[in-house]
């Protein structure tokens, strides 16, 4: 019986062993590589001329589930990462304060997977039921999505330290408070009134030819097309509304630009029109702000040198495409 | 032990137990592989073979996890209510022998039922012209067996101490956020607060039985296996097995 009983405790220890062996410590060689994916671009994105924008000096959290692993480039310029107990708790892409500054905080590119597999357990078939296929794998959000998703953040931590307080400003003046989720004031008083709806459309159709319009002077007509209907969409919209639509397309369309322009240096110019540039379509919720505003961000390129130094939340995108 | 086993492993086929594990399997073939239209979302078949495949393997692991508690749940109840312990009492064998044996034999039942849905699930890949996937399942059986013997073992060691309908609902949870685990995942990162604070704690001491599922499956695919996965499959199995050494019946 003793024998049996230190075979058995044997095997647990060889078990137990097996598992401390095979456990992965520390933030993953995927995320790694995704960071270092993302700090190689960080030339050209300083050249999109968004005054002091860079990674280098922009700390970003990888949230694995239990930790937040920090990696950021030293003074040497060597990358160095550092566990610590999670800012926030949640599965979130956002920015956080923390050591006086604020830094990009997403979750780990293998959390994102176990929500690519969960998904595909059990909640896309609907999608997959229109299209033959499903609809959300690993294929549609790569490795370079989640390099492009840290520029995004990055680019929020960015507007945070530049224009400390001014979004929190926006929301106060227009009484928008803290429990008034940006979702729900769309939905409730855009998405519900058609008239608001079918003008939105009218107007993302609008850009969306401007943009692949072939002169500036056709350009230039488009756009005044676009911003009297953006102003017609104005008078419509309550206070609330109209200061979270601003928000959304100025703040979130902004940093969709700059997510879409990492997308485009790492994987080309097909895919990038296959991701950024597909057919619009209307959907309730914040999402098609952050299109809106990426297309006008576009289209200042197209138009404009320099245009990311006059930005600001006082001088936003509809300003800038006015000037024109 | 190897009587006690025996014997209950006997008794199940005499109630007919395994054949019903037949049935089921044999009509979730027809439900799943009988043409390219017989399982629709929506009235839309879901499409390649592949995705009917994975979605088999999930539903083998969940009804596997279903059998383990039906088949365990009142195994060891059972004995003592037919006062069959005493007559194992009288030959001198010890509490741990005779519940380990019964145990065993719950585990054992729950294995062969899987193992059938395993063939049925073979027979599909066959006809659907993946034969070549036939010998990488068995490999994959045994992973899907860890996780299947995980919910087994863990009902019948709770059932030498608890009354049946606390294990019914222990089980329930246990394999249910086994099954889940993924989800329940993201759902913890989504509610934070009290709410995530109590699922974290659930996913932190029960297995991702999903996630064993999933290694099963990227085995046959031949897609990379988390080894850390089987590993601490096997330890949680052993940690269960220690329940078996601890609780003991007052009526023995």
């Amino acid at each position: 019986m003793k024998i049996w009983k230190v075979m058995y405790a044997a095997v647990g220890i060889f078990l137990a062993g097996g598992s401390i062996a095979t456990a992965n410590y520390g933030l993953s060689e995927v995320d790694r590589n995704i960071y270092q994916n993302a700090l190689a671009l960080d030339e050209t994105m300083q050249e999109l001329g968004f005054d002091g924008f860079t990674l280098k000096t922009t700390k970003v959290r990888f949230y694995d589930g239990n930790n937040d692993y920090v990696v950021q480039v030293d003074a040497e310029g060597r990358i160095t990462i550092k566990k610590e107990k999670p800012q926030m708790d949640v599965f979130a892409g956002t920015t956080v304060e923390a050591d006086g500054q604020w830094q990009a905080l997403l979750p780990t590119y293998e959390q994102f997977s176990s929500l690519f597999d969960a998904l595909e357990a059990l909640g896309s078939y609907e999608q997959g039921m229109q299209e033959g296929s499903f609809a959300f794998s690993k294929s549609d959000y790569g490795e370079s999505s989640h390099a492009a998703t840290i520029w995004h953040e990055a680019f929020h931590a960015w507007q945070s330290e530049k224009w400390p307080e001014d979004a929190e400003a926006l929301m106060e003046k227009a009484g928008i408070g803290n429990e008034d989720s940006r979702e729900d004031i769309i939905v409730k008083e855009v998405d519900s009134d058609k008239e608001l709806a079918e003008l939105f459309n009218e107007e993302m159709q609008l850009l969306m030819k401007a943009y692949q319009a072939e002169g500036p002077e056709e350009k230039r007509a488009l756009i005044a097309n676009v911003l009297e209907i953006a102003e017609k969409r104005k008078e419509k919209l309550s206070q609330a509304a109209e200061t979270m639509e601003y928000f959304l397309e100025n703040y979130e369309g902004s940093a969709r630009y700059v997510e879409s322009v990492a997308y485009r240096e790492l994987e080309g110019e097909s895919a990038w029109k296959t991701v950024y540039l597909s057919e619009f379509r209307y959907e309730n919720g914040s999402g098609k702000y952050y299109d809106m505003g990426m297309l006008k961000c576009m289209l200042l390129d197209q138009l404009s040198d320099g245009w990311q130094k006059e930005f600001s939340p006082e001088t936003g995108l509809n300003e800038l495409l006015s000037r024109m | 032990m190897n009587t006690i086993m025996s014997n209950a492993l006997k008794e199940r086929i005499r109630r007919k137990e395994l054949y019903i594990v037949v049935v089921i399997g044999v009509l979730l073939t027809l439900f799943c592989g009988s043409d390219s239209t017989s399982i629709s979302i929506n009235g839309e078949p879901l499409v390649s073979f592949r995705n009917m495949f994975m979605v088999m393997h999930i539903l083998i692991n969940v009804i596997g996890c279903i059998l383990a508690v039906i088949l365990s749940l009142r195994t060891i109840p059972n004995e003592y209510e037919r006062h069959n312990s005493h007559l194992v009492w009288v030959r001198g064998i010890s509490q741990v022998k005779y519940h380990g044996g019964l145990a065993a034999a719950n585990v054992l039942a729950t294995a062969i039922s899987v193992g059938i849905l395993y063939v049925v699930l073979a027979g599909y890949a066959v006809v659907k012209g993946h034969a070549s996937y036939v010998l990488k399942m068995f490999p994959a059986y045994l992973i899907v067996v860890i996780s299947v013997s995980m919910v087994s073992l863990f009902v019948s060691v709770l059932s030498i101490c608890l009354p049946s309908m606390a294990v019914g609902a222990m089980a329930v949870l246990f394999a249910g956020t086994g099954v889940l685990h993924g989800l329940l995942e993201l759902f913890k990162s989504t509610v934070g607060g009290v709410g995530g604070a109590c699922i974290s704690f659930l996913l932190q001491i029960i297995l991702d039985l999903n996630g064993l599922q999933k290694q099963a499956y990227n085995l046959i695919m031949g897609e990379h296996i988390d080894a850390h996965l089987l590993w601490t499959g096997l330890l949680a199995l052993w940690v269960i097995s220690i329940g078996l050494f601890v609780f003991k019946k007052k009526e023995a």
